[in-house]
């Protein structure tokens, strides 16, 4: 992507809908025909979509990149119908029209020589990027191992672990009712994980702040690398209006941080500068 | 009458511009971003974020939250400082067929004054626009935007400092915006820019919490945009020099109200976030209502409101 000269690496226009899926719940998939997006997405990199036509809701929202289909130039995203947008959104059918921009913000760093295994680590609709990024592992034919653990509220918010398991994605569940897997929080199944000493892991993780908050302690406790796709409220999602900052170590004293934007310095950041 | 007649070209006392639409202070960064999306010439103007002498931090987040029809922001004038304003961003929006305007921002008349002989000395810099009206940091608006005495002041030292145009940029939270745009014309302004955000809050009630950990921040968008045209209608008819409106614009419709309000020009702040080509749009959008009705200049519409009776 072009970054220090003029010209385009990002799109905005209003596109159709090109369809729409209810997956469980309130989550629903919504995909778009957007050639140049599809050509140019990196896994963990999100779109800005706006729904309404007016001033209410005023703003875009950011949705990560849940899929791409190359061929069809279209990509997916996943939302859960519970906002205000989201429920506008919910109200739309094949054919009608939203406002998307993107790609936008860094994408997780997959390359081969971060880790010897991918760990995929997914609370809710964290598990939106996750599909986009074993997708891509596979597309390049990457060896390594990859690995699922995904949490929810209940059974009906689990979606797409079929496509997981298509992938050779090995997927463990964990739902707060028990209701499907395990009963309990991901970050169980996170401790499970890395007590069982693996080989060189990264975690990748993506979900409610509080959930990423626990896996970067149970990644530091254990000396695991983390990455952290974080879900901060935005406002322009492309770096202008500098208000989704976080807190990021620059050294080690007290007052060596900087203010980074969300949206372009991450969403996908790594643990271990992040200052909650 | 087709729509190749039309010329947008606008005079701002000195300063030409290509047509009437520039992007608003704080809400285009530095043209970067944007020019990743679509060729900056196509802007009238593009007024740079708000620049200090010193690199500023901001405000801890958060920093901003949306309202019915607006969005509240308190980010602190966050900028890396004029030197690297010079040095990294300057270079790259000289690229571009179009006005380069600095937003200068300051804590005494006197660093104001000193921006304005550092950037007066910069080739690519048409303009500056004086940020007196920030209400999201310490210094600023009580002390500067909400005493017409103190506007002068500053005004006046930016002025003796340089020839470039100059525009400061009023706060529309005073009782009579009029008395400020007076002081700056007096001072010597070619041009007044308002209205900068309107001081608000939010609560959370769940967590009993404000929105902003500023407390207060500058509220935006479509929804102040009744309050700004009133604004620059009543100041239009109160001093000589030019008018450019700010407050709310999104779409054509609303800029060309602006401009029958008597404005000269039009920014567009947070219609950046939300439509990114929200600018580009406006451009055309005017250039065809000009065109539909036969007419050939955005001068043909300026202050030509009529009362409704």
């Amino acid at each position: 992507m072009t970054q220090d000269a003029a010209g385009a690496s990002k799109f905005s226009r209003r596109v159709a809908i090109a369809g729409t899926q209810h997956l469980g719940g309130a989550i629903h998939l919504l995909r778009v025909r957007f050639p140049e997006i599809a050509a140019s997405a990196l896994p963990g990199q999100f779109v800005e979509v706006k729904a309404s036509e007016g001033s209410d809701p005023l703003l875009p929202r950011p949705f990560s990149v849940n899929q791409v289909d190359a061929h069809r130039q279209t990509f997916a995203f996943l939302y859960e119908a519970l906002g205000c947008s989201t429920r506008q959104m919910a109200q739309k059918a094949a054919g009608d029209e939203l406002l998307v921009t993107g790609p936008l913000g860094k994408p997780y760093p997959l390359e081969p020589d971060v880790c010897d295994e991918v760990v995929f680590v997914a609370g809710g609709l964290g598990i939106a990027s996750f599909l986009f990024a074993a997708q891509t592992l596979k597309e390049r034919g990457d060896p390594r191992p990859v690995r699922l653990l995904y949490g929810a509220r209940s059974a009906e918010s689990i979606v797409l672990t079929g496509e997981f398991e298509r992938l050779g994605v090995r997927c463990e569940v964990a739902t707060d009712d028990g209701s499907l897997g395990e009963k309990g929080l991901v970050t169980g199944l996170l401790e499970r994980y890395l007590a069982s000493d693996p080989r060189n892991p990264a975690l990748y993780v993506c979900g409610p702040a509080p959930m990423l908050k626990a896996a970067a302690g149970i990644a530091e406790a254990r000396g695991a690398r983390c990455f952290l796709s974080l879900e901060t409220y935005m406002g322009c999602g492309m770096g202008v209006c500098v208000g989704c900052t976080i807190k990021m170590k620059t050294g080690d004293g007290p007052d060596d941080f900087e203010y980074q934007r969300a949206c372009v310095d991450g969403p996908v950041v790594d643990a271990a500068r992040l200052i909650w | 009458m087709t729509a190749g007649r039309v010329d947008l070209t606008t005079r701002i006392g000195r300063l030409t511009l290509s047509n009437p639409v520039m992007t608003a202070s704080g809400t285009f960064a530095f043209g970067r971003e944007f020019a990743e999306l679509y060729d900056l010439s196509l802007l009238g103007a593009i007024v740079v974020k708000g620049t200090s002498l010193e690199p500023r931090r901001g405000n801890p987040p958060p920093r901003i939250f949306e309202t019915a029809s607006g969005m509240l922001n308190a980010i602190g004038l966050q900028n890396d400082g004029v030197r690297s304003f010079l040095d990294e961003k300057l270079p790259f929006l000289r690229q571009f067929d179009t006005r380069v305007i600095v937003n200068i921002v300051g804590n005494r008349a006197g660093e104001y004054a000193e921006l304005a002989r550092i950037l007066h000395d910069a080739q690519g810099v048409d303009a500056l626009e004086i940020n007196i009206s920030c209400p999201n940091v310490e210094h600023g608006h009580a002390e500067f935007a909400g005493d017409p005495s103190a506007t002068f002041t500053v005004v006046d030292a930016v002025r003796k400092a340089t020839s470039k145009p100059i525009l400061p940029k009023l706060s529309p939270n005073v009782t009579d915006i009029r008395v400020f745009a007076r002081a700056c014309e007096e001072a010597g302004a070619d041009a007044v820019s308002l209205i900068n955000t309107l001081v608000g809050t939010a609560i959370d009630i769940r967590t009993r919490r404000f929105r902003l950990a500023n407390v207060t921040g500058g509220l935006s968008g479509p929804c102040i945009k009744p309050v700004a045209l009133r604004m620059v209608y009543q100041t239009a008819q109160a001093v000589r020099i030019p008018v450019v409106g700010i407050g709310g614009i999104v779409t054509a419709e609303d800029a060309v109200e602006f401009l029958l309000a008597g404005a000269t020009a039009v920014q567009v702040g947070t219609g950046n976030f939300v439509n990114p080509m929200a600018a580009p749009e406006i451009v055309e959008g005017i250039k065809g209502y000009l065109a539909e009705r036969g007419l050939n200049s955005p001068s043909d519409i300026i202050g030509k409101v009529e009362k409704a009776i």
